[in-house]
């Protein structure tokens, strides 16, 4: 499908051109609601069609070998073999929409039909709810009564956003090509779709397996889609990470499925220090930030560039472990707060500030979070741990942790009598 | 239709062999034959119509006619031939098909102390299955992963049916946890310092150096460590084993010192291949005929 | 060792080159075998071997492994089966579509189902409202025909219905519309 994708974008664009340029009739017709792409790219094609083609050669289209030559001394590389751009120039140039098939036009007249429906009652909808927000809570019934009327009427209001355009070709071409649009419900609904088919799994899988789930925090039910990267390395969730790398805060790419801005906090938890007095695992927090606003559009956060005076609690601190330890399970977590309220810093900060057994049970507790999402790396002995601990001044860096012979069972001496 | 043919083939082969020597079995032995005289009266009388009677005893004519007719003696042997199905119903306990006991069952009971390895269950097939800190061998044997006590018990959070054995740290320890609590583990490890300078990134310029495996036994129990082996130009060390002698990498890099090479081994040069194996052939005559002359050698002596 | 072996599961055999081992124990029925595949080997044994030695590496990870333990081992019977019913020819072929192409199909395919979604849903609107025209008839029968609802209670007596005849419109199959042809009116009674 890649192929086909990458084959099909400059033909689609070419297309799109000769359509806005050629057939402004149809346009109107066909011109979607929230679409507003289409002018811009026609401002841009009026500039560039004033010149002939010799002189601004379009890298899709040219074929004489004298012009790629002449837009490569120009840096711009031709697209495509020269094969697929003279058969993309020598095509009809008939946009998608008005392909002539007569199944395919019966079939977009369906669909049109039923996406104004759809509007219809998008707009009725949101007048129903204007209404019910103007009646006063006596005259709905009660203030239950009411904000569950709300909060129905606004999830079948999502819904028929979702239905309106779901059967969209183009919509579904631009969400494949990567170019969907997330604050537009269509496409975050589509990306969701995508992420629960399989990322979700694996990330899920990863943190019940590895015991993520009980050990650190009760439950959690993913909706973000996380991805986490060292560098620009991306990591998959559960994967071992060179102490080099994660010397480092990560940057970490959350994708929210739902619409408005949130503010979570944001904890990386390392849940199996060794404790050799104990004979058991303790918790450290290697980093917390608080108040840190994510929304559909806005996935990009660098756990490093968080300012430190009003969201970072406690900064990074490089996951390490020691010679012979049992690998460390690292676990990001992100946590909802509560209605999307911002926490007090100042208080939170002079609260939290001993590492060493944080735990995120007790965050849970004291700030009313709720995790919404998760991650998973992890650690272990290399090469350059002991110059990281050496780096950040790990007081253990030289002690090994070495097997603990079993003691035996035992020698239970069988009764004589019974053998003979 | 098929069994007159099957019952008529015997007597055809019957009378064909007996005709001759039947009337001077009777003339010799009428008294001893007094009471088969009507039948082969009768075999003799029915000879010429080949009409057949059912009720022939065959295995007194085999004992009469024995000594004379070992054509028909050989026949009526194979007749009576018993199957391999029918000879395994001879031993009365069926000692063959009764194979000894597997001692499966539990060897540890609950409550019990088991350290890391212990046995606690045999079975085929996953009767039990592994729960908390128990793991499950090849053949399904639950076997302990930590000192503690044993319990059998069934968690329904996790499956429904299935029967768990597990092993808790405290003797009174209950399971199965609830499904959110936190895991309970032990580090089992103790802490011993080591020497930076051994890491093998601290000192890149330094050779690496091939090192062997002792143990050291301590108050706190023996641990396996490792130290490093002597240069190879100091001599023969003293190694595990008690004696002075290479490292055994040193010894397997002694052709490479000396400066030995080997050919490169064609497997389309079948003239090289054919001349080693008529060597080896050879040699291994050679040798033999050695053991020969020896063992003549020693024979002679004696 | 295959002892008993149908002839379809033998003709199956042989067209997917699975080599039988068959017995000497039972000769008459391997007779039959070889007679029943008799026509068809001949005539497919060229083909196949072209084919075979086409194909030497199965879809398989072991075949290597099996071939260290010496002699030929028969390929898994679920591969059998797979290449059997994906070379079939009612299995349809998987649609290989350019991208436009695909997506044309697949608005189609959209456009189909909603319209049957449509169409699903104003039946059931329609079936929804008769049942309702029929209720609200009936509760006018029972209450404003002034006969204190005598009518509608002889109306709702339901006995004896099927006793004496069977309803005449249950006498063919039930359907939603009448035919498109109507009624055959050259229709003679055959003698």
């Amino acid at each position: 499908m890649a192929h086909c994708e990458r084959a099909s974008k400059p033909l689609l664009q070419c297309l799109q051109k000769t359509y806005t340029k050629g057939l402004p009739g149809l346009q109107l017709q066909s011109t979607r609601a929230f679409q507003t792409t289409a002018l811009a790219r026609e401002e841009v094609q009026t500039e560039t069609k004033s010149q002939p083609f010799y002189r601004a050669p379009d890298p899709e289209l040219v074929t004489n070998p004298r012009l790629e030559r002449q837009l490569l001394r120009q840096g711009v590389a031709p697209v495509g073999s020269r094969r697929r751009r003279a058969a993309l120039s020598d095509s009809l140039n008939i946009p998608f929409e008005q392909l002539p098939y007569q199944c395919f036009q019966e079939a977009r007249k369906v669909l049109l039909a039923d996406r104004e429906e759809k509007l219809r009652d998008i707009t009725s909808m949101r007048e129903k709810i204007a209404r019910l927000e103007a009646l006063t809570t006596e005259q709905a019934g009660g203030e239950q009564v009411k904000k569950s009327k709300l909060r129905a009427m606004e999830l079948h209001l999502d819904y028929l956003k979702v239905q309106a355009d779901i059967n969209d070709p183009l919509v579904k071409r631009k969400f494949e090509d990567g170019q969907g649009d997330m604050s537009k419900p269509i496409y975050r609904f589509l990306a969701d779709r995508k992420w629960r088919e399989y990322r979700r799994k694996v990330l899920v899988q990863r943190i019940t397996q590895m015991k993520v789930v009980p050990d650190v925090v009760q439950s959690c039910d993913p909706t973000l889609d996380t991805k986490l990267y060292f560098g620009r390395r991306q990591i998959q969730p559960g994967e071992f990470v060179d102490s080099k790398a994660s010397t480092e805060a990560p940057k970490l790419d959350v994708q929210m499925f739902e619409g408005g801005e949130k503010l979570v906090t944001i904890a990386v938890v390392d849940s199996d220090v060794p404790n050799v007095e104990k004979d058991s695992f303790d918790y450290k927090m290697h980093y917390l930030a608080v108040n840190v606003p994510i929304s559909a559009v806005n996935t990009k956060v660098d756990l490093g560039q968080l300012p430190t005076d009003s969201q970072v609690v406690l900064p990074w601190v490089p996951p390490v472990a020691q010679k012979g330890s049992p690998y460390h399970r690292l676990s990001l977590l992100i946590f909802e707060q509560k209605e999307s309220q911002s926490l007090d810093f100042a208080a939170i900060k002079a609260k939290e500030k001993r590492r060493e057994n944080l735990h995120c049970r007790t965050l849970q507790d004291r700030y009313h979070l709720k995790p919404i999402g998760a991650f998973l790396f992890r650690t272990q002995w290399d090469d350059s741990m002991y110059e990281v601990m050496k780096s950040i001044g790990y007081p253990d860096a030289e002690m090994e942790l070495r097997r603990k012979r079993a003691e035996r069972l035992p020698y239970k001496r069988r009764n004589p009598a019974n053998m003979r | 239709m098929f069994q007159s043919r099957g019952v008529l083939a015997p007597f055809r082969a019957l009378e064909r062999a007996i005709a001759p020597s039947t009337l001077r079995v009777a003339s010799y032995s009428t008294s001893i034959l007094s009471s088969q005289r009507p039948i082969l009266s009768a075999i003799t009388a029915n000879s010429t119509t080949a009409s057949s009677s059912t009720t022939l005893p065959r295995t007194n004519t085999t004992r009469l006619l024995s000594p004379s007719t070992p054509s028909l003696l050989t026949f009526l042997t194979q007749q009576q031939v018993r199957h391999a199905s029918h000879a395994s119903q001879g031993t009365a306990n069926r000692h063959s098909r009764d194979p000894a006991g597997k001692r499966l069952g539990a060897k540890r009971s609950a409550g019990e102390y088991v350290v890391p390895g212990c046995i606690i269950f045999k079975q085929r097939g996953t009767k039990w299955w592994p729960g908390e800190n128990c793991g499950m061998g090849r053949d399904h044997t639950i076997y302990s992963e930590q000192s503690g006590y044993v319990r059998y018990y069934l968690d329904p959070e996790r499956h429904p049916k299935r029967k768990y054995i597990g092993v808790v740290f405290e003797k009174d320890g209950k399971l199965p946890t609830p499904r959110n609590a936190v895991t309970r583990r032990k580090l089992g490890r103790v802490a011993v310092r080591f020497d930076p300078a051994d890491l093998p990134n601290r000192q890149p310029q330094e050779q690496p150096q091939s090192a062997d495996l002792v143990a050291e036994i301590t108050e706190e129990g023996t641990t396996v460590g490792s130290v490093p082996a002597a240069a190879v130009d100091e001599g023969l060390q003293f190694r595990p084993g008690y004696m002075y002698r290479e490292a055994n990498w040193s010894i397997g890099r002694i052709a490479e010192r000396a400066g030995v090479t080997a050919d490169v081994h064609s497997r389309k040069n079948r003239w090289l291949a054919w001349r080693r194996r008529q060597a080896r052939r050879d040699r291994t005559a050679q040798m033999k005929s050695l053991k020969r002359q020896k063992k003549s050698g020693r024979k002679a002596k004696n | 060792m295959r002892t008993t072996l149908s002839p379809i599961l033998a003709s199956l055999a042989n067209v997917f080159r699975i080599p039988l081992s068959q017995t000497a124990s039972r000769p008459a029925a391997t007779a039959a075998l070889s007679r029943f595949n008799g026509s068809s080997n001949e005539s497919s044994k060229k083909s196949t071997t072209a084919a075979a030695m086409s194909s030497t590496r199965q879809f398989s990870t072991t075949s290597a492994l099996s071939k260290r333990k010496g002699g030929y081992q028969r390929p898994d019977r679920r591969i059998t089966m797979i290449r059997y019913f994906l070379h079939h020819p009612l299995t349809p072929r998987p649609l290989r579509f350019s991208r436009n192409r695909f997506l044309r199909h697949w608005t189609i395919h959209r456009a189909w189902h909603l319209f049957q979604a449509q169409q699903r849903r104003a039946h059931h609107l329609e079936l929804e409202r008769q049942w309702h025209a029929m209720r609200a008839a009936c509760e006018e029968l029972r209450t404003g025909a002034g006969d204190g609802g005598k009518l509608f209670r002889k109306s709702m007596i339901k006995t004896g219905i099927f006793k004496d005849l069977f309803p005449i419109e249950y006498g063919r199959l039930q359907t939603e519309s009448p035919s498109s042809e109507g009624w055959n009116h050259d229709w003679k009674r055959m003698k």
